[in-house]
């Protein structure tokens, strides 16, 4: 059976949930937060509002106040560990759906790939804790200060499970580590 | 300490005892220096497309004075055996993952537009 195959391709602590994993994405909202906020910041909370930052086509540099995702390390976003961590931005999903230039069946097929999680630029994070349903974007990162973000710990809207951040490791590894594709010639 | 004239018993070369002794006298054949890197996958049969290769076994050894130089298996082999895992897992909890597609990413760039400002 698939999920016996799969059981040997999970680290240990996560084998208990390979049911869950299979099962990907039905009760997904049920399993991917943790019960309860940590005392310390970990690698996928979500803050409440963080200044982020983007240069455009023409050099410009514009400026993003939003929730946003520790994509950092957890060892690397604790006081004096780093100067600085990696952080994504969290777009709310109704915002993004009423937002969407797309329609009919486009927008519905793309939502449809997005709660799955199979657009591999973006990961889906269900409502939970004082989070609402949002978009987590791989490809807008900006480094803030450590220093800076430890403050906003008091200020977190959600805190992934065990299995809840392997899923964004396997998301992350997937969008950072593939293979470039065969036509990418290099010198 | 095993006196001259007494017989000493030999195995013969482990071929039909078990895989680690057979795995190993393979292995003993490599000489002192070399390097060498394995990983042993069995790969299901055509009947069963559905099932994944599973991986049997990862191996590294060297036998060098300057091994301590070199990478080592928690280094190397622990890190391409994650990264193997959770590509693997990927494409097992997301089949058909794929990237956004040029409209998509039209359609986020639009998004964005009405959420950043300029500084």
């Amino acid at each position: 059976m698939l999920g016996d195959d799969l059981r040997s391709y999970l680290p240990e602590h996560i084998r208990p949930f390979v049911e869950l994993l299979k099962q990907f994405p039905a009760n997904y909202e049920k399993w991917v937060h943790a019960s309860a906020l940590p005392v310390e910041l970990y690698q996928g909370d979500v803050i409440e509002n963080a200044v982020l930052t983007a240069i455009d086509e023409d050099g410009d540099i514009s400026r993003l106040d939003l929730p946003a995702m520790v994509i950092s390390c957890t060892c690397d976003v604790q006081p004096k560990q780093g100067k600085f961590a990696l952080l994504a931005p969290a777009i709310d999903l109704d915002f993004y759906r009423s937002n969407s230039e797309l329609e009919g069946e486009a927008l519905e097929g793309h939502m449809t790939m997005l709660k799955a999680n199979k657009i591999a630029n973006l990961f889906f994070l269900p409502a939970g804790h004082k989070l609402k349903a949002s978009v987590i974007d791989f490809q807008q990162l900006t480094a803030v200060s450590v220093e800076l973000l430890q403050k906003s710990v008091e200020k977190r809207l959600s805190s992934l499970s065990q299995t809840g951040h392997y899923l964004l490791l396997v998301k992350l590894t997937h969008h950072l580590t593939r293979p470039d594709a065969r036509d990418a010639k290099r010198n | 300490m095993i006196a001259p004239t007494q017989p000493t018993v030999r195995t013969e070369p482990a071929t039909g005892q078990s895989f680690e002794c057979w795995l190993g006298e393979g292995l003993s054949a490599y000489g002192t220096g070399a390097a060498l890197q394995f990983t042993i996958t069995y790969y299901p049969s055509v009947v069963e497309p559905s099932r994944l290769p599973s991986l049997i076994a990862h191996g590294y050894g060297i036998t060098d004075p300057e091994a301590g130089f070199r990478l080592k298996e928690g280094e190397l082999l622990d890190w391409t055996k994650n990264l193997h895992a959770l590509n693997t897992v990927a494409s097992v909890i997301f089949p058909g993952i794929r990237e956004l597609t040029e409209p998509e990413q039209r359609n986020l760039r639009s998004i964005y537009r009405k959420l950043y400002r300029k500084v």
